[in-house]
This record gives C-alpha cells, sequence and structure tokens, in this order.
C-alpha cells in the first residue's frame, strides 16, 4: 500500500552548512491495516518520512508508492486525489482556531467537494451527517458548535482526529500526537487510534518517542537512526540492544547540542 | 587582526566623547535655523492674544438655529468617511492576498512581480496625503463630496492594505498545513485557514480607518468637499462666531463619539 524504493531527501548545501541527508536510501513496504510505530530521536528524519508519504516534503531521490502509484513526481493538482486519502494528525492539533468543531471536521471532507462548494462553505448533508458521526465517535458530540479555541489540548486533538477519519483514508499518519499533551492523555488518543485501526482498517503510521506506547498499541515498529532504517520488525523483537542502537548518537553531536 | 582588536581605552573614550559634542552641536544648529525660518516670535503671539480674545468672546453664546442645517452637513461628513472607508477596503482586501510574502510563493516570478506591484500601490497611496489627492480631484471633478470621498478611499487603500497584509504575514501556519494535508487547493486555504484568523483583524483595522476617514472628512470640507468642514469654512469667512460655535461643538461630539463607538466595536471582534 505504501511502498518507499531507496528513498533519500537531501537538503543542499548552504555557506553554513554542508548537504544533510535527512533521508538516506529508506526501503519500507507498509501493507493495508498496519499499526506501524516509527521510532527514534529527534532529527531520525521521523517527521520527514511521513511528510514524505502524503508529498508535504518533496522527494529528493527514490521513489513513493501510494496504492499502486508512483507519486513522487506527483504536480499540485494531483496531490488531491491523494491527499484526501491520507490523514495527517499533528502535534500542535492544527485545528482552525475560531471556527466551530464541526467546520473543523468538514474541512476533512474538501478534497472530496467542488472548490466552489468549499469556499462557499455548503456541504453536502451526508458530509455533515458523516463529520458528526466520527464527532460522536471521538465522544465530542456536545462540543459540536463549539469555537475550537475553547477546548482543551486533548480535546482539540481528538477533533484533529475526526477530522482526518472523516477524509475516510486508506491511512493515518500521526505525527507525535500526544508529544505536547498530558502523559494522562496519550493512552485516549492513542486508544481513539487503535480504534480506528481495527474497526474501521485504516492503517496507522504513528511516529512517537516512547517505547512503551510503540510496544503497548502497534504491530510493527520502525527504528529510525540519522536518516536510515535500523530495525524493522514485531514489538517483540525490541530488545534493549537494537534500542541503544536506534538511540545511539555520536559523542560529537552530543557536545554540540 | 589581534593588532586591530587592542585599542587603547582612552584614546577610544575620547573620540566618542567628541562624536557626542560635535552632533549636540549640529543638532543645535538646525534646531536655531528652524526656529528664524518659521518666523517663530513671542512678541508676535502677544500682540495677536486681543484678536483671539476677540474671537473667543464671539463664540458665545453659540446660535443653535442652525442646528438641523449643522446636523445635514454632519450627515454628509459621516456618509463620506463610510463610503470612502468602504471602497478602500474593497480594494485593498484583495490585493492585500497578493502581496503577503507567505501566500506567494516563493520560486515563482509571476508572484514576485504581483507582490513588488501591490506593495508599491499600498506605498505610493499611503504616503500622499489625503489633502493632496483632495486637490488633484476637486480640479478633475470639481466641487463637492465626490472628489472627496476618492480622496479618502484613494490614501485609505494604502494604509489598509499594509495593515491587511501584515496581519495575514502573521497567521499560524498549523492550519494552513492542515488544510495542504487534507488536500485543498490555495483558494480553499485561503478560504478555511486564513480569512477566520485575520477577518477579526481586517473588521478592527476598518473601523480604526473609518474613526480616521472622519476626522479627515472635517477637514475635507474646508478645500470645498462639502460636508461639516464646508458649513464651517463659510461661516467663519463671514465672521458668524456664534454660529461657528455650534459647528465646532458638533464636530468635538462627533469625533468623540465615533471614537468611542469604534473602540468599543473593535473589542467586541477582537
Amino acid at each position: 500500500m505504501i511502498e518507499a524504493i531507496n528513498l533519500s531527501k537531501i537538503y543542499p548545501a548552504t555557506d553554513h552548512t554542508k548537504e544533510v541527508f535527512a533521508l538516506k536510501d529508506v526501503n519500507v513496504k507498509i501493507d493495508k491495516g498496519e499499526f506501524v510505530s516509527i521510532i527514534g530521536l529527534s532529527g531520525a528524519g521521523k517527521s520527514t518520512f511521513l511528510r514524505c508519504i502524503n508529498r508535504m516534503n518533496t522527494i529528493s531521490k527514490g521513489k513513493m508508492i501510494f496504492n499502486g502509484e508512483d507519486i513522487t513526481e506527483y504536480a499540485e493538482h494531483q496531490l488531491r486525489d491523494i491527499r484526501r486519502k491520507i490523514g495527517f494528525i499533528f502535534q500542535q492539533f492544527n485545528l482552525v482556531k475560531n471556527i466551530s468543531v464541526l467546520n473543523n471536521v468538514l474541512i476533512g471532507r474538501i478534497g472530496y467537494n467542488s472548490v466552489w462548494k468549499n469556499v462557499l462553505g455548503k456541504f453536502s448533508k451526508e458530509d455533515i451527517e458523516k463529520a458528526k458521526h466520527y464527532i460522536n465517535e471521538v465522544g465530542l458530540i456536545e462540543k459540536l458548535k463549539v469555537r475550537a479555541d475553547n477546548l482543551s489540548g486533548g480535546q482539540q486533538q481528538r477533533v484533529a482526529i475526526a477530522r482526518a477519519v472523516v477524509q475516510e483514508p486508506d491511512v493515518i499518519l500521526a505525527d507525535e500526537p500526544m508529544a505536547s499533551l498530558d502523559p494522562k492523555l496519550s493512552d485516549v488518543i492513542l486508544g481513539l487510534l487503535k480504534k480506528f485501526n481495527s474497526e474501521n482498517n485504516i492503517t496507522i503510521l504513528l511516529n512517537v518517542h516512547v517505547i512503551e506506547y510503540a510496544k503497548k498499541y502497534s504491530s510493527r515498529i520502525i527504528g529510525f537512526n540519522k536518516g536510515e532504517i535500523v530495525f524493522d520488525g514485531k514489538p517483540n523483537d525490541l530488545d534493549h540492544h537494537t534500542i541503544e542502537h536506534i538511540y545511539k548518537q555520536d559523542k560529537k553531536e552530543l557536545e554540540n547540542l | 587582526m589581534e593588532k586591530e582588536l587592542i585599542l587603547k581605552p582612552g584614546k577610544f573614550e575620547f573620540t566618542k566623547k567628541l562624536n557626542k559634542i560635535l552632533l549636540t552641536v549640529i543638532l543645535l544648529q538646525v534646531v536655531f535655523i528652524s526656529f528664524s525660518a518659521v518666523e517663530f516670535s513671542i512678541p508676535k503671539l502677544i500682540d495677536g492674544l486681543p484678536n483671539m480674545w476677540k474671537f473667543l468672546k464671539g463664540l458665545f453664546p453659540p446660535d443653535f438655529s442652525i442646528f438641523p442645517q449643522v446636523l445635514e452637513a454632519v450627515i454628509i461628513t459621516i456618509q463620506l468617511a463610510l463610503i470612502g472607508t468602504i471602497l478602500s477596503a474593497l480594494i485593498a482586501f484583495p490585493l492585500s492576498f497578493f502581496a503577503a510574502r507567505n501566500l506567494t510563493s516563493e520560486k515563482s516570478i509571476i508572484g514576485k512581480i504581483f507582490r513588488w506591484f501591490t506593495q508599491l500601490i499600498f506605498n505610493v497611496t499611503r504616503s500622499i496625503d489625503i489633502l493632496i489627492f483632495a486637490l488633484i480631484f476637486v480640479s478633475a471633478v470639481g466641487l463637492g463630496p465626490f472628489p472627496g470621498v476618492l480622496a479618502l478611499a484613494i490614501h485609505s487603500i494604502g494604509m489598509l492594505g499594509k495593515l491587511f497584509y501584515e496581519s495575514i504575514e502573521t497567521i499560524d501556519k498549523g492550519p494552513v498545513e492542515a488544510l495542504e494535508s487534507v488536500g485543498a487547493s490555495k483558494t480553499e486555504i485561503i478560504r478555511w485557514a486564513v480569512l477566520p484568523q485575520v477577518m477579526p483583524y481586517f473588521i478592527s483595522y476598518f473601523l480604526f480607518r473609518f474613526e480616521l476617514n472622519i476626522r479627515a472628512a472635517v477637514v475635507l470640507g474646508l478645500v470645498g468637499a462639502g460636508g461639516i468642514g464646508f458649513l464651517l469654512n463659510q461661516y467663519m469667512m463671514l465672521f458668524r462666531y456664534q454660529e461657528v460655535s455650534i459647528i465646532l461643538i458638533t464636530i468635538i461630539a462627533l469625533v468623540l463619539s465615533i471614537d468611542y463607538l469604534s473602540s468599543k466595536l473593535r473589542k467586541i471582534v477582537l
């Protein structure tokens, strides 16, 4: 379903920096329905990898295949068709703060409607029903008309999850979705992702830095180190030695921090 | 390299002090020359005091009989400011999206040209005063409120446009990314991620500009653009100070109440 072939993301050298490989020859294949956790240090290329899948990042070398199509070189207008099938959940929720919860979730339907209908804000009855359905699923139906900035952080992230699932996506990419929340809420957020993974058969790719959560929720774990995949396997195969390998840092880099 | 760094501290302090003294002398010269250039003179001011007293005495008692006429002129002044502000907002609103750095792509040359051009329009219209525009338009379309409206509108485009595009440039990028991630096009991103964020600011700036335009519209009457300023000018030239006094009272009441209203409204939208 998602396949990266020799995928590299290179930031070219500037006057002050050397050329940086954010991703280096990444080869990975992810099947429909998997719950994959991606672990690694910050700067290891986890976010870059997710953003290459929905092409929010350009790809320097190699290929990205989504649903059998090579999307590496897709132009802006072609991206609409694949992006509507890929939900994205951000660390900072990224809701539109001064519009209602319902309208925030309806934004997830934009990729399916004509531009002028979206601009006029004319969503079909079906879209509104779907939005309400998923707002109910994340437990916020009583907040339907509330402005997004009147919600707590955890509630905002649940709205963001509803916005992603209302896209009826094949995959949801979640980039550190609990990193800016109270740790108590992690199970709520991940529980919702797990639920949509098993009930709606949505593939989940989760960037996470707490290994316990990766082990608890996912069926597969991928470890990144300096843009390269250094581990790919079942949660049970992840022993102390491999974890150390994934989180290995050069002494020199540590000094620079 | 290292030799240059080791400056003798005493010498350095001395040149610093000398620079300060020199700068002070130059500034004093400039101020002194300017005072004499504008023919500033205290005796002249004292000589003029009796005239000023005569004028102030003439203001009382205010003649309320012309109040209906004053009210009519005030309404024209308000209409002048309102139409001028609306016209400028209608033009500045779409242009500001071309001027904002974060909406035009860095690579596109057409985008750059548009941005440069709209910013030029804003800077030029903003830097030419309303009165100068009024003089130009009076000579083009004749006396009356119409040239006044044009002057207000053109000048306000610059200020509103600048405020508009600057508030677009400071939006939170998060919602824009979220819209991109669901597959939204540029128009849809503007509609759902940009507009909701900037609209409260746009309304607030509109009200603020209306407030300024009320004051400007009063002055515009003096150059023949109608309204309360025009009436004031007429009675001044006839030396009918009792009528002038009621006009001045009305102007003060108008400006204060519009200021109050607009600040109340702005608090609501922000």
